[in-house]
């Protein structure tokens, strides 16, 4: 394909992953086609009208039984190769990086094997990544044209698609189906290295840091500043602000002293104590942290004056 | 008697000239919908419509073209005016059904232009699930009316289907019949099969979003399972549409180059296929939504075979067009106008029936050209063509062939102008029905805005130099006479 709309595009669409080749080839033989037959048509018929008339049918009577037996083996041509190619893209390879997909309300929502959750699809060069794209109360495409990827996403029905992605760089991935998730992110695909570094970085703080400091790189890594600020002001938790230097009134009208017991008791059961004027919305984090983390994140938010 | 059978024949006549006009302003509401939606991108951001009103400009668009235009523009304009006299009858086998369909058609068209006005459908022409389920737009009326519109199709076809088969009575074999009675015959019966299928779908979606029944089901694929029905409609209502175009085009070459004659056997057995092949292959439009691999690479295949008896018939057409003799007319620029449409739609569709493109293609702006390219340019090239064909013999008067060939010119650039832009956007991944334009596109979309008012401009000049001649003197008649 790169040949066929490079004039046209400009080169615009990169061939980024392993697919693209292949579907471009697929798409290439049926262009080349196309514009062959355009070619023969219009300027065949160009010629009819223009040049001198046949006087007799008999060149013609092959021309039907060519024709026919030439698109005949074109169309059968045409199947073969994009079953070959379409078969490929249909079996994920063993070992490939696994990535679980969700389009929220908010926007997209990736899963890390980790357990991290973002916004932000970051993928490794020359590896196969496997999506497990989770079904949902809408329907959704997920597509990254530069991938030559398009994978419709039916109504509460999981679906599992794979790619290579062989050119780091940023790509545009969108949703088309539902008109009203127009949701248009970057792809970034790592160049060779980059994504391990990434990844690492994702999975979790250096157990071997200072408490205080292990519990600050633990609040910003692991989601906690999504609903609690240290600023004081309020979001969907309470402010870590000046944790422990007050009374925590609880919903069931009781109160709790500010100790280690009750910031663990909070990270892995927080519905246990509902601090009063919030939700019990937070979601447990049994068995995500370590006891040294959730003891540096105790250090950390005590020290938050 | 005789008098009846006269005033029979006046009807059918008449009939086709109401189907004409309602048609024709159908056309031009249409296609001025279609110059705002191309406007729509280019309006800048935060300017146009916003994004529930486009949504509501793509339907209107959508179902008046489909419903009033593309499906009856063929069989019953050319059909009601050409069929009795192209098998040599004076009146159709039930004029009165025929009759009927008609008012049926203007009441369906009068219930589409109320719910166009007071509750504009919001979900496409194809009402694609999940949204037609969700969507607030009150899309009652825009059902109701399109379920009138299948009552007229089913009367409609059931006169032309009959009137064929009434004919043979007299005499004639298959082997004689026209190639455009032969079309009609075969479009018709498509029809009879197909749209009955548009009922169900249309109750499924009434009765679930209604809450009355849960017949779609809220498990997986509900979106799939309606999609399956409609289309078991669409794609062979829209091939019946394309099938009775093959038929006026090749009436149309024969009569330029050797003379009538009756339809070859590849014609005959091609359009044969087609049918058949529509209904197999009308999976294709849920490729890639949920068909087991077995069942893709079958629909793909079917897909990719439809191809075939196309290239078949446009062989035989090039054939004929080498003859020793060609008359030059409008009618005969349409019909090459029409081949050339037909080819490029044709193969621009086998990107859509070959797996890996069709599963990176889908729901993008490629889909729409290759639908545009077959179902605006295929149908209104030979529509017009039939239309110049049989003026003449209908009011006996000579349509100007200068406005005639200059008209067919503007059609021919506006229809690639407008459309082949498209195929380039859909492969950068440009979303169908969108007001975005991806980047780098913008000029292809301007190039295809500025296509569709050549387009609009080619289908005044049509109509105003048809009509202009009924205005003249009726030379033709006399000088024929």
């Amino acid at each position: 394909m790169s040949a066929t709309l490079a004039f046209a595009t400009g080169g615009m669409l990169p061939q980024a992953s392993s697919f693209a080749a292949s579907v471009d080839q697929s798409f290439d033989l049926v262009t080349w086609f196309a514009v062959f037959l355009g070619v023969l048509v219009t300027g065949g018929l160009s010629l009819l009208l223009v040049g001198p008339r046949a006087p007799a049918a008999v060149q013609r009577r092959r021309l039907m039984q060519y024709g026919a037996l030439a698109a005949l083996l074109l169309v059968v041509g045409f199947f073969v190769q994009g079953a070959r190619v379409w078969a490929d893209m249909q079996v994920v390879p063993r070992g490939a990086f696994p990535i679980a997909v969700a389009l929220e309300d908010k926007g997209w929502s990736f899963t890390y094997p980790n357990g991290f959750v973002t916004g932000e699809l970051h993928l490794p060069i020359d590896r196969p990544v496997r999506f497990l794209f989770k079904g949902s109360e809408r329907a959704y495409s997920f597509a990254i044209p530069a991938f030559r990827m398009q994978v419709p996403v039916a109504l509460r029905e999981d679906r599992v698609a794979w790619v290579q992605p062989t050119l780091a760089g940023e790509f545009d991935l969108r949703t088309s189906i539902d008109p009203r998730a127009e949701t248009s992110i970057q792809v970034q695909v790592h160049a060779e290295g980059g994504f391990d570094k990434w990844y690492q970085d994702i999975s979790g703080p250096d157990l071997t840091l200072p408490p205080i400091e292990l519990g600050q790189k633990s609040y910003q890594m692991r989601g906690c500043t999504q609903c609690h600020t240290v600023d004081g002001s309020k979001l969907v938790g309470p402010s870590f602000k000046g944790f422990a230097t007050r009374i925590h009134k609880l919903t069931d009208g009781t109160t709790v002293e500010p100790t280690d017991e009750y910031i663990k008791e909070s990270v892995l059961d927080p519905q246990a104590k509902v601090v009063e004027g919030f939700e019990p919305v937070m979601p447990s984090f049994r068995g995500r942290l370590q006891d040294i983390e959730i003891a540096g994140l105790a250090a950390y938010i005590k020290s938050l004056q | 008697m005789k008098e009846s059978t006269n005033s029979a024949q006046v009807e059918h006549g008449r009939i086709a000239l109401g189907y004409a006009i309602v048609l024709g302003l159908a056309l031009v509401a249409g296609a001025l919908l279609a110059l705002g939606l191309g406007m729509q991108p280019l309006a800048g951001r935060g300017g146009g419509a916003s994004a529930e009103g486009f949504r509501r400009l793509y339907s209107v668009h959508g179902l008046l073209l489909v419903f009033l235009v593309v499906l009856p523009a063929i069989p019953a304009v050319l059909g009601n005016w050409m069929l009795p006299r192209a098998l040599g009858r004076s009146a159709m086998a039930l004029p009165r059904l025929n009759l009927l369909a008609f008012q049926i058609y203007v009441v369906g068209a009068l219930a589409l232009l109320l719910a166009v006005c007071f509750a504009p459908a919001d979900a496409g022409w194809s009402f694609e699930l999940p949204y037609a389920l969700t969507s607030s737009a009150s899309l009652g009326w825009s059902l109701l009316a399109m379920a009138v519109l299948a009552t007229s199709f089913v009367c409609s076809s059931l006169n032309l289907f009959a009137t064929v088969i009434a004919s043979r009575g007299g005499g004639r074999t298959w082997g004689e019949l026209s190639p455009f009675s032969w079309s009609i015959a075969i479009a018709s019966l498509m029809q009879l099969i197909a749209v009955p299928l548009l009922f169900v779908a249309l109750v499924l979606l009434a009765a679930q979003r209604s809450g009355a029944a849960d017949v779609l089901g809220t498990g997986p694929a509900a979106d799939v399972r309606f999609a399956q029905w409609f289309w078991l409609f669409g794609h062979p209502a829209l091939a019946g549409a394309l099938v009775a175009a093959l038929g006026i085009v090749a009436e149309v070459i024969s009569t330029h180059t050797s003379g009538p004659r009756a339809a070859t056997r590849v014609e005959a057995t091609s359009m044969i296929a087609i049918a058949v092949l529509a209904f197999a292959a009308a999976g294709v439009h849920v490729l890639g939504r949920g068909l087991s691999d077995a069942d893709a690479a079958g629909t793909s295949a079917l897909a990719l075979a439809t191809g075939l008896p196309f290239a078949l018939i446009v062989l035989g057409w090039v054939r004929e067009l080498q003859g020793p003799q060609l008359r030059a007319t409008p009618a005969l620029g349409f019909a090459l106008c029409f081949l050339v449409l037909l080819c490029v739609g044709g193969m621009s569709g086998a990107f859509l029936a070959v797996l890996p493109t069709a599963s990176a293609l889908r729901e993008t702006c490629f889909a729409t050209a290759q639908f545009h390219y077959l179902v605006v340019g295929g149908t209104l090239s030979a529509l017009f063509a039939g239309l110049y064909l049989a003026w003449p013999r209908w009011f006996g008067v000579e349509p100007r062939a200068g406005w005639g060939f200059g008209a067919c010119a503007l059609f021919f650039l506006g229809i690639n102008l407008a459309f082949f832009p498209l195929f380039v956007l859909g492969y950068l991944g440009q979303p169908r029905r969108s007001t975005e334009i991806v980047a780098g596109g913008e000029h292809l979309g301007e190039l295809s805005a500025f296509g569709t008012a050549l387009v609009v401009v080619a289908l005044v000049i049509t109509a105003w130099n048809l009509l202009s001649s009924l205005l003249g003197e009726r030379k033709t008649a006399e000088e024929a006479a």
